[in-house]
């Protein structure tokens, strides 16, 4: 006895799916992972990396290699083809903690200029034209740079040679128009702005261990918003301005996690005995990128966000 | 198929490519030489039939690691808190956690001090256990050991891996090798990737032959007479040492197999971590358990950004916090940790004394950079294996750190107990005109 036509074709569209599905599970590997909230790794080299930043509409991310022993190379790695390409091909020397306008018109990075000496280069991309905050002179150096959401000026870490203090600095984007924003003993570092351009958020020792506090973008009324009695680093706002990522090994390892500005909601999104670290938000404000190391090795790995 | 200049290596993501082993012309010590046998009596105990010396030149901050000061005001503490260790009582930083909890693998020592407080200067003080001046320069711990025990297989009896002799901007460390021992007993010196790749840099003179060609001995002599030609007779020492390294090494597999690391498991590799101080420990292990009798792995050249054109990586003159917690600690973690952990699980542990140190402290109070500088009055070593009692603290420094409040724990005694360990007594020491008035930690012992 004969099946009804439509039945069959039905039965063959069913098929169908379940093959191309299957096709899909084994050729896509990561793709199963988004769905089930497992983190989704983007590099394969397993080399040591840091500093991913998330850009192009998420699209593509910055990040620095360490290609040597003695050399740190910026990259550009892309969704499309899930490919890494160095940004400065030509460049011999170490490059590293990039920074990216919100225009994509601007680089930032740190550039190594010899020994224990450190650049800020902010480059204009589309003049190909650089300006840059030298070291100062002997062991020297610049870090952490960090761009204000309307791109006009450059945040970053310098320890000055008074007394221990590393404080927060802030450019304009031909290197000029210095200013001191955040200046309190002990070490500051990794600032970054709000969405808005209206508070500043940072890590400092003023209190001993690395703590994570927030300013208004003008460097006043200091306001202590993650605590724990070791490191709380590398702190990020989320792209709606509501929460801020960051790293702290309170549980004795280098965890990812997130926190709202006003302190409540803490919440870790990493759990594993290994390190992650270097948080960079994807401009939808669901994930992260971050750099994990898994058995040995380091690479990008993007994370859902609860 | 494996060529002579060229290692298969794989990186640890089972990914196949080449690394490179060159035999140089350059190389000291390898191969059964005449008239390079060793002083070692059978009758003598030797304790460490292997040692690992691990410098960490450039000088690791002693309060940030090992000797952490949590009541100290804090522009000495720093930022770093603590962790407990397995050793009732002691604390490490908490940038050593796998440490902290092998802490009952190995003894720490927290009273060091030497007499220099520049790089070049206290390294060869460190690596000798003399300073450099006046002339001659004394010979090496490692130089010491290689002239004692002789050459006793293929492999040659004192490895050196790292990036070549140890410099920094403006001169090498001169005490790196043979001193007046001679460059016979140099070290044979390798480097090792991030991806285990082992690379003989001295080169050349055997590049491109295969190891079917070099076992047609009179393709190899024809071979290595042409380059012979090319020497002058200064030379001419140099190139039959060279002659008799790269031959022992490329006709023996066993000698060859010892810098191969594709060998090691994956999970092996990876628990080393995949950067080029873990799997240089990695290949110490494998050198250990090859019959190599003294390895010195050097943290050469690894402070990634911040000094491209020198080895002394723990010189964290400036951003000493950040580096220390983003790169150095984490790393020198898992890869110590590693080692030790490797060499026990193998039973290599009790015959093979571990020593890592760098070649000062760094000083207790933060610079004016929010940094640390050089520190020669008090630093610490670690100490395992060879039968050594673990898990114990020697010595003690200031509340501070700034020094030791017991007795201070010199290069000198250090050489004098890493080659008392070898199997070198007070005569075979007198007889080879080294480490003159030094003493055993008796401590340690």
């Amino acid at each position: 006895m004969g099946r009804p036509a439509n039945a069959g074709a039905k039965l063959q569209s069913a098929l169908w799916l379940c093959f191309t599905l299957t096709l899909l599970q084994t050729f896509l590997p990561g793709a199963s992972n988004v769905f089930a909230g497992e983190p989704v790794r983007l590099t394969t080299d397993g080399r040591f990396k840091r500093d991913p930043v998330v850009v192009a509409q998420g699209e593509e991310i910055v990040y620095a290699v360490q290609e040597t022993p003695a050399l740190f190379r910026l990259m550009r790695w892309k969704r499309l083809d899930a490919m890494s390409e160095p940004l400065h091909a030509a460049s011999n020397r170490s490059e590293f903690e990039p920074a990216v306008s919100a225009n994509g018109r601007h680089l930032a990075f740190v550039q190594s200029r010899g020994n224990l000496s450190l650049a800020l280069v902010i480059r204009d991309t589309q003049q190909n034209k650089d300006a840059e905050v030298p070291p100062s002179g002997g062991f020297s150096g610049v870090r952490s740079p960090a761009f204000s959401p309307d791109g006009t000026r450059v945040l970053y870490a310098f320890p000055d040679g008074s007394g221990g203090r590393q404080g927060i600095y802030s450019v304009s984007l031909q290197a000029t128009e210095r200013k001191v924003l955040i200046d309190s003993d002990g070490i500051n570092n990794w600032p970054s702005f709000s969405p808005d351009g209206k508070q500043i958020v940072f890590s400092s020792t003023r209190a001993g261990d690395y703590d994570i506090y927030l300013v208004n973008a003008d460097g006043t009324q200091p306001r202590r918003v993650v605590h724990s009695p070791q490191q709380d680093i590398r702190p990020k706002f989320s792209p709606d301005g509501k929460r801020i990522a960051f790293v702290s090994n309170r549980d004795n390892n280098y965890e990812i996690y997130v926190i709202n500005t006003d302190g409540s909601g803490l919440e870790r999104v990493t759990d594993h005995p290994e390190r992650d670290d270097y948080p960079a938000w994807h401009p939808n404000g669901r994930h992260l990128v971050i750099v994990s190391e898994r058995e040995g090795r380091h690479d990008l790995y993007q994370i859902d966000v609860p | 198929m494996f060529d002579i200049g060229k290692f298969r290596s794989r990186d640890c993501g089972g990914l196949s490519r080449r690394g490179f082993l060159r035999v140089g012309a350059s190389l000291p010590l390898m191969g059964a030489l005449p008239g390079l046998t060793g002083t070692l009596g059978a009758a003598e105990a030797v304790r460490a039939k292997s040692v690992i010396f691990v410098w960490l030149w450039g000088a690791p901050s002693h309060l940030d690691t090992f000797d952490p000061k949590p009541l100290a005001p804090g522009e000495y503490r720093g930022p770093f808190g603590t962790v407990a260790t397995q050793t009732p009582g002691v604390r490490y930083s908490e940038l050593l956690p796998r440490l902290a909890h092998r802490s009952d693998k190995f003894t720490l020592i927290r009273s060091h001090v030497t007499t220099e407080s520049g790089h070049p200067d206290a390294g060869t003080v460190g690596l000798t256990g003399f300073k450099d001046r006046p002339e001659p320069v004394k010979p090496c711990f490692g130089s010491i050991i290689a002239r004692h025990r002789g050459h006793r297989s293929t492999l040659p009896p004192f490895v050196a891996v790292g990036r070549g002799i140890p410099c920094d901007i403006v001169r090498r460390i001169d005490g790196y090798g043979g001193g007046t021992l001679s460059k016979t007993y140099d070290p044979f010196m390798v480097s090792c990737s991030e991806t285990g790749a082992v690379e003989i840099p001295a080169l050349q003179l055997l590049e491109g032959l295969s190891p079917d060609r070099v076992s047609d001995r009179r393709t190899l002599l024809t071979s290595l007479d042409a380059s012979r030609h090319a020497l002058d007779s200064h030379g001419y020492a140099d190139w039959t040492r060279t002659y008799q390294s790269a031959y022992g090494l490329l006709t023996n597999p066993a000698a060859r197999n010892a810098f191969d690391l594709t060998a090691e498991p994956e999970a092996r590799r990876a628990a080393y971590g995949q950067t080029t101080f873990g799997q240089s420990c990695l290949l110490a292990r494998r050198l250990v358990e090859a019959g190599v009798p003294y390895i010195q792995v050097n943290w050469s050249q690894y402070v990634e950004c911040m000094t491209p054109n020198c080895d002394f990586g723990w010189d964290t003159h400036i951003y000493n916090f950040e580096l220390l917690q983003d790169y150095h600690g984490p790393v020198f973690d898992r890869a110590f940790s590693a080692l030790l952990d490797d060499l026990d699980d193998r039973g290599l542990l009790n015959s093979t004394l571990v020593v890592a140190m760098g070649e000062f402290g760094r000083t207790p109070k933060i610079n004016n950079r929010a940094s640390r500088d050089h520190w020669p009055s008090c630093y610490f070593s670690v100490w395992a294996g060879a039968g050594l009692e673990t898990g114990r603290v020697i010595g003690e420094s200031d509340k501070y750190g700034e020094n030791p409040v017991t007795s201070p724990i010199t290069p000198l005694m250090v050489g004098t107990t890493i080659t008392h360990l070898a199997g070198l007594d007070t005569q075979a020491r007198a007889e080879l005109n080294v480490l003159d008035g030094g003493r055993v930690i008796d401590e340690l012992l």
